[in-house]
This record gives structure tokens, sequence and C-alpha cells, in this order.
């Protein structure tokens, strides 16, 4: 049993997977309000099986749980309160922005000059873009289900070419999560997404991708591609269709420019070390 | 009489002096700490670190002394540059974050050419006490720089988890030997 929760391929892809879509399952018959939490359950089962809860030192990676946690709420809020109020999204935007500038906030604190202002200047743009487009999904279920999958799957695979398993890991994590809720919301027609799911995907995958580039190898030209995804996702394959058509359809619109970035960072690093 | 007290003073005087502490600074190129970890329980694997400055302070006559070390994370090396650059990442030493990885002695028991050196090693932002069996403590003039050179060896065990480092345990291993090459020139 041991042997199954260290292995990283059950901590990062079958765990959360799993326990994701249970809780879709379960949280469905709740009401949509709570169903997107689902994804957010699987992500922090991956968390408890790679580096766990502790948060003493403060170190990047753990303030990434900190955010995770907080973005949830604020999804939760945002659901609860007036999930139509415009200005809503630019509160999440801030956030997302402030999240990727506190993850990086030690190393923009210590390069100097105008190198310094770039780099916290990119992932404030970065943080910011991601969680608006994602919170701007939030309306339609398969949608931010497959952009939310397709997002942390191809930012967790760049991560992980990108030499930083544990941050490939949180990736593919939120991804596999998301891919279960999809499966709720397109195979059995089950639950909603909400900003409860939209808002962390938002902001998980832009922390990832951008402590990916700072604390790991990936390219920072990745990132164009990868906050092509949640853009990508907004546009509709006809309706006339069948939903599981559009769903394929849909995740291969929101993959092209992620498995971009993945083949960009495999091209500039190598294969995963091993 | 006079000159038997002359003598006399003059004679101790070289006692004097190496009975005074000594300082020394590391010479980053002979000062390499080394590292070996078991590798799935295969093999084990050895790294060492490439940048290393410190300070050492010997008492002979107290027997005790100081160390201060600091490692420049960054520079671990292990032959295979995929792999230094997954060590660098945040799965490990998350270099970025936290540049240095550094040894302060807490105290130094010394006996000829051996002492036990107890400190606080901090590497993550996570401080732990470790201690360091150092052997072959051997100190002369270096016939090449012709500065006085002392030179030792060091030997400690950690648990990365003890620091944070808990990524693919625990078949990479968990339990850490260390070992350090080191020469200090007499300041």
């Amino acid at each position: 049993m041991m042997d199954l929760l260290n292995n990283p391929a059950f901590q990062g892809g079958v765990a959360p997977f799993l326990v994701a879509l249970v809780c879709a399952l379960l949280l469905s018959r709740l009401g949509w309000f709570w169903s997107g939490l689902a994804m957010m359950a699987g992500y922090f089962t991956t968390i408890a099986l790679t580096i766990g809860f502790t948060l003493a030192p403060l170190t990047s990676m753990r303030k990434i749980i900190v955010i995770a946690f907080v973005a949830t709420v604020i999804g939760v809020l945002r659901d609860a309160l007036a999930s139509r109020v415009q200005w809503l999204s630019w509160v999440v935007a801030a956030f997302g922005a402030f999240a990727v500038l506190w993850v990086i906030w030690v190393v923009v604190d210590r390069t100097p000059g105008m190198d310094g202002v770039l780099l916290g200047l990119g992932g404030v743009a970065y943080g910011a873009w991601m969680a608006y487009m994602y919170d701007h999904l939030r309306e339609h279920r398969e949608q931010v289900a497959v952009a939310a999958s397709t997002g942390g799957l191809t930012t967790g695979l760049a991560a992980l070419f990108g030499a930083s398993a544990l941050l490939g890991q949180m990736g593919i994590g939120l991804g596999m999560a998301a891919l279960a809720s999809l499966v709720s919301f397109a195979g059995l027609r089950r639950g909603h997404a909400g900003a409860v799911m939209a808002v962390p995907a938002g902001v998980m995958i832009g922390v990832i991708g951008f402590a990916s580039v700072v604390y790991a190898k990936l390219p920072w030209y990745c990132l164009p591609m990868l906050a092509l995804v949640p853009l990508f996702g907004r546009m509709h394959p006809p309706q006339s269709w069948p939903t599981w058509v559009q769903t394929l359809v849909w995740l291969a619109i929101t993959s092209a420019p992620g498995l971009v970035a993945v083949y960009l960072t495999w091209s500039a690093a190598g294969p995963v070390p091993i | 009489m006079r000159k038997l007290i002359l003598v006399g003073m003059l004679a101790s005087l070289p006692v004097v002096a190496s009975a005074a502490p000594e300082f020394f600074t590391l010479d980053p190129t002979h000062t390499y700490p080394h590292f070996a970890i078991s590798h799935l329980g295969f093999s084990t694997m050895d790294g060492r670190f490439d940048q290393t400055s410190g300070k050492v302070m010997i008492d002979r006559e107290n027997k005790t002394g100081s160390v201060e070390v600091k490692i420049a994370a960054v520079s671990v090396s292990t032959g295979f540059q995929k792999r230094d650059d997954h060590l660098r990442s945040a799965d490990f030493l998350n270099v970025t974050e936290f540049p240095d990885i550094t040894y302060k002695s807490t105290k130094v028991a010394l006996k000829d050419k051996e002492a036990t050196v107890e400190g606080t090693l901090t590497m993550m932002g996570v401080s732990k006490p470790v201690t360091l069996k150092v052997s072959a403590i051997n100190c002369g003039e270096n016939p090449m720089s012709k500065k006085h050179t002392c030179g030792f060896r060091a030997e400690g065990k950690i648990k990365r988890s003890d620091f944070g480092i808990k990524y693919g345990l625990p078949a990479v291993g968990d339990d850490m030997e260390l070992w350090f090459e080191a020469e200090g020139l007499r300041d």
C-alpha cells in the first residue's frame, strides 16, 4: 500500500482523479453550488501525498498550498455572494496577480534593477490573466473543466520537463482532478463548475506555471502558449453537436497551445530526469 | 643570569605564538563538501558542491575552535547536468529561493589531529543541529604557496526530510552522508 501511495504517478494522476470523481458525484447531489469543489478535493489529495500540509517554514512551495485554500474560499464566496457582478472578476484577477507575486517575491526582491521589475510585472500579468480568463468561463461547466484539465495537465507536463517533478505533480494533479469533474459534467450530466472551480483553477495554473519558470527551468516563452489555453476554451463548437463530441473538440482545441508549450520545454530542457 | 632569562624568553616565543588562536580562511579550490545518497536502493549516488567559503579558528591551548561555512547550493554537481538541474529545483534544494547552505559551529572539542564539531546546519530555511567528526588535521607550510595551511576531513550524517526535502521519499534515500575535504590558509 505504501508503495502505491509513494508512486508519483498515483500521487499526481490516479489519486486526484479518483477522489475528484467520487467528490463530484457526491457533491452534485447537494446542488450545483458545491460540485465545483471536487476539483480542489482532488488537488489537495495530491498535496497530501506529496509535500503535505506543513506550512513552516513558509517556502514558495508551501505558499502555493495557502494560495490554493484561499482561492477556493474566494471561489465559494464569489458563487455565494454575487456571481454575476462584473467587478468581482477584477478582484479575482487581482488575487491571481498577488498570488504569483507572493510566490516569487523572494526572487523578485533579490533580483536587482530592471530585471527584478520585469520579473515581478511578468508574474503579475500572467497571474491576473489566468485568474481572469478562467473566472470568465465559470458559468460554462464543460468549458471550465476542459480548460482546467488541459491547462493543468500541460502546465504540469511542462514543469516536469522543466526539471521540477513536484510542480509537475501539482499541475498534473489539478488537471486530472478537473478531468474527473469533466467526466461528471459531460458524461454523467451532473454538477456545475461555478467560481468555486474556475477561480482556484485559474489561480493555481497561473501560479504553478510562473513558479516553474522561476524555480525550475520552464522557458519563459512557454507561458504565452499556456496563457492561450483558457482563451481557446472560450471557443464554441456548434451546439448542435453531441455533448461528448463538443467536449472532445474543446479538449483538442485547448490542448493545442499547451502541448506546444510542453514541446518547447522538452526541446529546451530534454527528457525528464529519473 | 640576564642572558639566561633572555634566552628563556626567546625560546618561549614560538610556544606562545602557536598557543594563540589561529584563524584560517577556507581555500575554495581545495574545499569541497561531498554527499552520498541512496538511489532507489540500487546504488549510492555521490555528489559535491563546487563553491564553498568559510572561516576556521583553531585554539590549541584551549582545545577548541570555531567553524563557519557557506556553500553555494547552485554549485551542486553530480556529473550529469539534467540531474543537477533537478537537484537545484524546488523538488530538492530550491536554490533560487535558498541560495546558501550554511554551517556554524556551536561547540568544538579539539584533540590532537581530531575534533568533534557540534553546530547548526541551515538548509532550505530550516536549521538543525549536526555533529561533524573531524579527522586528519594536518598543518604546515604549503610548499607551493609558502602559506601556513591546515587541511582536514569532516564527516557527518543528516536526514534530508529534517530540512523539508521530501521529494522522492522513500525511494530516493532519506539518510545522507556528508564529508568535507577542506584546506584553510592562515590569515
